[in-house]
């Protein structure tokens, strides 16, 4: 009936359950079932590019300038003979790294941020709301383009650039969400029974907020791979000569009149990883929501 | 140098290629061969991406003023142009000077000004008759505290004996001194300029071809013919021929390519790729692609302090392993292979087949031989500092990267932009680093900035006291022709003694103009000194 009757901790094997039934939900969803399909298809292509790839990403064959997509290149050259579809492959690589990284970036220190200072209230929460409010004002790409111009363009600098972005977003919501746990009976046994209140956020608040922070960090690496693109594709992103999505685009914008696979290839590969992981954030919104089972 | 030139049938193809491109662009597009009369009257429309500040040419080397100013005002000597002319290339032509003599010990300069020249019928100058005193003013004026300030550094006195001679005497022989006064800031204006009599931000009071009749600032800047202007074609036909002129501060690139497929835009200035051009070129009919060789060049420096690069011989194998040729004509779909002195200065960069000897000859095995022969054979790994001037010029270090590596070098690419990048070559912190060059318009600033001691582009810390006494010599070498064999031999013995930094390419420019315009000549230096002679179909 209330939260005092839940277990202290999510066991070992509830939590397999859940995760498990969470899968379960997304693959009953059809919207959610497509996007893990597609997302799946993407992850595997990049894991696998080195296998997958025909040619390496950074080999200039200079005799196959510009060339369309043929059997031998599938989504043809670029302007120094580069292959397109090995870019993209490794392009993609990159830009899934830097989604991922970013999410357990901003998961860990945003999150953990976010449940402290929604847990101890107070002046350090009114501290840290101002701070978070101030970075909010700021829209995240121009603070992460602020970042990696002044960091200098490496695939590093663009996950910091990125996190430091997205990172309000996250402390904002689970601090509300901490907010309402913390009012919760069984935070109140905990308090009274003398659990340290790093315990209590660990052991009670943490597993409570895994299913925001799993749509909100699935919402994320969609926004962080669209962020990493566009740095990219503003020259402060991935450093030549290794490929990036936005790189690609930001090559392609030259040639769109007669090349037009240098834009077309990677922006669908940029526009199906984004859409498939916003639609799995719905879908997986939708299941762990009680209220739209 | 032959040797390089017979390294391989490929690499000699292309040369020649090269050197016949070279040649075709190291001049402006000729016109058509049919020969009409120029007809007076009419208007043509430039855009020049910027608004003018202000309109004091003391104040500010901003393209958008001095582009605009060059309209109305004049010169002591200017830049001729013409179709025998190469688009850096300085020819002196007389302006308000008629004529100059140069003393037997090169230290005494006397101008003789042209007489019957006015000024601009415009208040409070009102139409008076121009001397030597307006020139004696600008120049102290420029001399005490304008931007201009620097070009005077050989100046020691000017005096102004009558109303129509001005003298300078310098305090060491200075060649390039006609050069300096013809400057694309070299303004003169009326000694009232100077005395209170009008504000020089506002006005512009010019003896010009033609006269500023409105400036609305990012609307239009629009000139009407000056009826007194001085100037005559070759054929003494009175000057300019146009009646107006409208310079149209567009910025955004998008819209200037639009304005210009339009029609509204009969001149293209600013920057434009090939592609743009070719899309450009398929919508608008018979489109005059006027190309000249760019005055800038990519340059890679080597720093010294790397031990690698402080070998003579690596830095060799380096200039050997660049197939700029093909690079330059992959991504940059023309241009010209780099020099010590850039090939834009047709006259003074060495001649091209030997240029491309030199820098346009790739040769892997013997680059090979030339790292093993300093203990590299196996290659080593740099940082390669890339500043990042655009696509393009990436594209030029990635294609550097793969030829380096071909020999087993490993340049790992950092990218910084242009202003950080230049701090880091000016405090030596870099291994490799690759740039474009300030766009110079005479050898001796090549010189004078890259290899002297404390020199400004100088980040490799040359200090070669033989390499300095060539310089000063040439420095001091008044007939043109003995100096421009000392310039070549001062490439030579760069080219032979330092290798560094190692010239590129110099992209093609590209200055589009509408077919009904005849007579334009795109020049280095702004404010358009071809534009009198420029006439259009009515």
């Amino acid at each position: 009936m209330t939260g005092a009757a839940l277990p202290p901790a999510v066991a070992p094997a509830r939590r397999t359950s859940r995760t498990l039934a969470i899968l379960r939900g997304l693959i009953r969803d059809p919207v959610g079932c497509t996007a893990l399909v597609i997302l799946s298809v993407v992850l595997v292509a990049a894991l696998f590019a080195p296998w997958i790839a025909q040619f390496d990403p950074l080999e200039q064959s200079r005799r196959m300038i510009l060339k369309p997509p043929s059997l031998t290149h599938w989504f043809g050259t670029d302007d120094i003979g580069r292959d397109v579809f090995s870019r993209a492959l490794y392009g993609t690589r990159v830009s899934l790294f830097v989604g991922l990284m970013v999410v357990v970036l901003t998961m860990s220190t945003g999150g953990m941020i976010g449940m402290v200072s929604g847990y101890v209230g107070g002046w350090a929460d009114t501290v840290i709301q101002r701070l978070v409010e101030i970075l909010d004002t700021v829209p995240s790409l121009v603070i992460s383009l602020f970042i990696a111009a002044m960091l200098g363009p490496s695939v590093q600098n663009v996950i910091i650039a990125v996190t430091i972005g997205q990172f309000p977003r996250f402390v904002r919501v689970i601090r509300a969400e901490m907010i309402k746990v913390r009012m919760h009976d069984y935070i109140a046994a905990a308090r009274v029974i003398g659990a340290p209140g790093l315990r209590i956020i660990l052991t009670h608040g943490l597993p409570n907020l895994m299913p925001t922070a799993l749509v909100l960090g699935s919402l994320a690496f969609g926004v962080a791979i669209m962020i990493e693109a566009a740095l990219s594709f503003l020259g402060v992103g991935t450093p030549p000569p290794n490929p990036s999505l936005g790189t690609m685009l930001a090559q392609g914008t030259r040639f769109i009149g007669i090349a037009p696979w240098l834009i077309i290839f990677p922006g669908t590969m940029l526009t199906i990883s984004v859409l498939a992981l916003n639609l799995i954030g719905d879908a997986l919104r939708d299941v762990l929501d009680p209220r739209q089972r | 140098m032959n040797q390089g030139l017979h390294a391989g049938g490929a690499a000699l193809g292309r040369a020649l290629r090269a050197l016949a491109a070279t040649a075709a662009l190291a001049l402006p597009f000729a016109p058509a061969a049919v020969a009409e009369a120029p007809r007076p009257g009419g208007k043509v429309t430039i855009n020049v991406h910027a608004d003018a500040p202000n309109f004091d040419p003391l104040a500010s080397t901003e393209f958008g003023v001095h582009s605009r100013l060059g309209l109305a005002m004049n010169r002591l000597i200017d830049w001729d142009t013409g179709d025998d002319i190469a688009y850096g290339e300085f020819v002196a032509k007389p302006a308000l000077a008629e004529s100059w003599e140069i003393s037997e010990d090169g230290l005494t300069y006397t101008f003789h000004l042209r007489q019957g020249v006015v000024w601009q019928d415009v208040a409070p100058v009102s139409g008076r008759a121009f001397t030597s005193a307006d020139v004696l003013a600008t120049y102290e004026a420029m001399r005490a505290g304008g931007v201009q300030k620097g070009l005077f550094a050989a100046v020691d006195t000017i005096t102004a004996p009558d109303d129509h001679t001005i003298v300078m005497t310098l305090k060491r022989k200075n060649v390039v001194l006609l050069q300096n006064l013809a400057h694309q800031n070299m303004w003169i204006l009326p000694a009232e300029a100077f005395s209170g009599g009008y504000d020089r931000n506002l006005t512009v009071i010019g003896t010009g071809p033609w006269i500023i009749e409105r400036n609305e600032p990012g609307v239009v800047t629009h000139y009407v013919r000056n009826p007194t202007y001085f100037g005559k074609s070759d054929t003494g036909d009175a000057l300019p021929y146009l009646d107006e002129v409208d310079i149209l501060p567009i910025k955004d690139l998008n819209a200037r390519i639009t304005a210009f497929r339009g029609g509204q835009i009969d001149i293209w200035f600013g920057p434009l790729n090939l592609t743009q051009m070719e899309a450009i070129k398929a919508a608008v009919p018979g489109l005059q692609d006027v190309r000249t060789i760019s005055n800038t060049q990519g340059e890679i420096f080597l720093n010294p302090a790397f031990a690698p690069f402080a070998d003579l011989r690596v830095r060799q194998a380096m200039n050997l392993a660049i197939d700029r040729l093909a690079m330059g004509e992959v991504i940059r779909g023309g241009g010209a292979v780099g020099g010590v002195v850039g090939p834009a200065l047709a006259r003074q960069t060495l001649p091209d087949d030997e240029r491309i000897a030199l820098y346009g000859t790739p040769d892997p095995e013997k680059a090979r031989a030339l790292l093993a022969e300093a203990g590299f054979a196996d290659g080593f790994t740099f940082e390669f500092t890339v500043l990042n001037y655009g696509e393009e010029f990436v594209r030029e270090a990635e294609w550097i990267q793969q030829d380096l590596a071909a020999i087993g070098i490993t340049a790992e690419i950092k990218m910084v932009d242009t202003v950080a990048g230049q701090a880091l070559g000016k405090e030596g912190n870099f291994q490799g680093m690759y740039l474009m060059m300030s766009p110079f318009a005479e050898a001796n600033e090549y010189f004078t900035t890259h290899y002297l001691k404390g020199g400004i582009r100088n980040y490799t810390g040359i200090d070669d006291p033989a390499l300095t006494a060539l310089i000063e010599e040439q420095q001091g070498i008044v007939d043109p022709a003995a100096r421009q064999e000392k310039i070549w031999e001062i490439q030579r013995y760069i080219a032979a003694t330092h290798q560094n930094p190692l010239p590129v390419w110099a992209a093609v420019l590209l200055h589009p103009a509408q077919a009904r315009v005849h007579g334009w000549h795109p020049m280095l230096t702004q404010g358009f000194p071809s534009l009198p002679e420029v006439w259009v179909d009515q």
